[in-house]
């Protein structure tokens, strides 16, 4: 049987009726996949172009369960109300909401803390909605980080000290005028 | 997104200073690169050289992987370790040829799969989506399909329950066919 050429990585398990999203591992790149009806788009991450990976803590997972929460509760009192008034039909429909309404409450518990992950390269930063979660965020950066470094050759961590300290005070703006930008030279060349 | 330079890649969470918001920020060298300048190509000097097909008075420095004109460094499109001419990518993304230069598709087999199977339980749906099905499976047969699930299992599955589903009409009408000849016969 031929090598799968791509490996899943993570899916949003929470979102089955909208856009679904997931996060697969290519040969040479990160593929985020946006399913949306018989729609797939792709965007493609080279492990030789990214340049960083932020993972933001978000208040996502809180959110959800307080709505859920609040639903699950709204809906246990209804049950109990059915089970005292004695509706045979009452009670089967209301804990059949409370049961779709405690699944979703506690996969998001299960799938841990919310987070939204940014891929930057030179051209684009993109948020990577599949890695919503901050177990996968870090196993999925944890899986692409030798292969980053394989294909952009690894840099110590004081030598990327010293050089994120050098890129800071580079675009802290100084007093003198600024220097022509790269395109104008490029432009200046042509002419010439 | 504002971190200290000591905060950068680190294994945990640490507050943005300026938003507060929890970040873990992981960089890599090519934070540092400089961006590259375009090739513009060089001149040929000598009559006996290679030179670019777009360009006779630059030398060429490699011949486009898919049809072998030669190129100069202006006319080089390097993809995935792949070398094109600005013709034959152009050619490769309309044709949908060059795999990593897609960035949708429609799924074809899952449109197939999905009229198969969504009508079942409804039942007289099944006398037009059945068909449909059949059609959207064998006209789309070799329609590129999902670039992560690359299998015609769906094409497949589609056809086979869309054939059981033509076949149950056909010996529906048969069937009634047959008892409206003995009824009259």
């Amino acid at each position: 049987m031929a090598e799968r050429e791509y490996r899943p990585l993570a899916r949003n398990l929470l979102r089955p009726f909208v856009s679904r999203y997931s996060a697969w591992l290519g040969r040479d790149h990160l593929l985020s996949v946006e399913s949306k009806g018989f729609h797939e788009r792709y965007r493609r991450f080279y492990f030789r172009d990214i340049q960083l990976v932020a993972i933001r803590g978000t208040s996502r997972r809180a959110t959800l369960n307080w709505i859920l929460a609040g639903s699950l509760l709204l809906f246990l009192l209804l049950t109990i109300a059915s089970f005292r008034s004695g509706g045979r039909f009452l009670e089967v429909i209301t804990l059949i909401a409370d049961v779709f309404i405690a699944t979703p409450l506690v996969i998001n518990n299960i799938l841990g803390p919310s987070c939204d992950v940014y891929v930057r390269t030179a051209v684009q930063e993109v948020r990577v909605p599949a890695l919503g979660r901050l177990r996968s965020a870090r196993k999925t950066l944890n899986l692409i980080r030798p292969l980053i470094e394989t294909a952009q050759g690894a840099m110590t961590s004081i030598e990327m000290m010293g050089r994120l300290g050098a890129l800071q005070s580079a675009r802290t703006p100084g007093p003198q005028s600024p220097a022509k930008d790269t395109t104008e030279q490029q432009l200046d060349q042509i002419e010439s | 997104m504002l971190l200290a330079a000591g905060a950068v890649n680190q294994a945990t969470l640490i507050p943005c200073t300026a938003c507060h918001s929890p970040l873990q920020i992981e960089t890599f060298p090519a934070l540092f690169r400089q961006s590259q300048r375009g090739e513009l190509g060089t001149a040929a000097l000598m009559d006996d050289e290679s030179t670019c097909f777009n360009h006779p008075a630059k030398q060429a420095v490699i011949p486009c992987q898919n049809c072998g004109r030669f190129l100069c460094a202006l006319c080089d499109c390097e993809l995935g370790g792949e070398h094109f001419c600005p013709s034959c990518l152009e050619a490769g993304r309309a044709t949908r040829k060059i795999k990593s230069l897609e960035n949708q598709r429609t799924l074809y087999d899952s449109i197939a799969l999905t009229l198969a199977i969504a009508p079942i339980f409804t039942l007289y749906f099944t006398l037009v989506t059945a068909p449909m099905s059949l059609y959207v499976a064998i006209r789309h047969w070799n329609a590129p399909r999902s670039i992560v699930h690359p299998t015609r299992a769906r094409s497949i599955l589609a056809i086979i329950l869309a054939s059981i589903q033509v076949v149950g009409w056909v010996s529906i009408f048969v069937l009634l066919y047959s008892l409206y000849q003995r009824r009259n016969g």
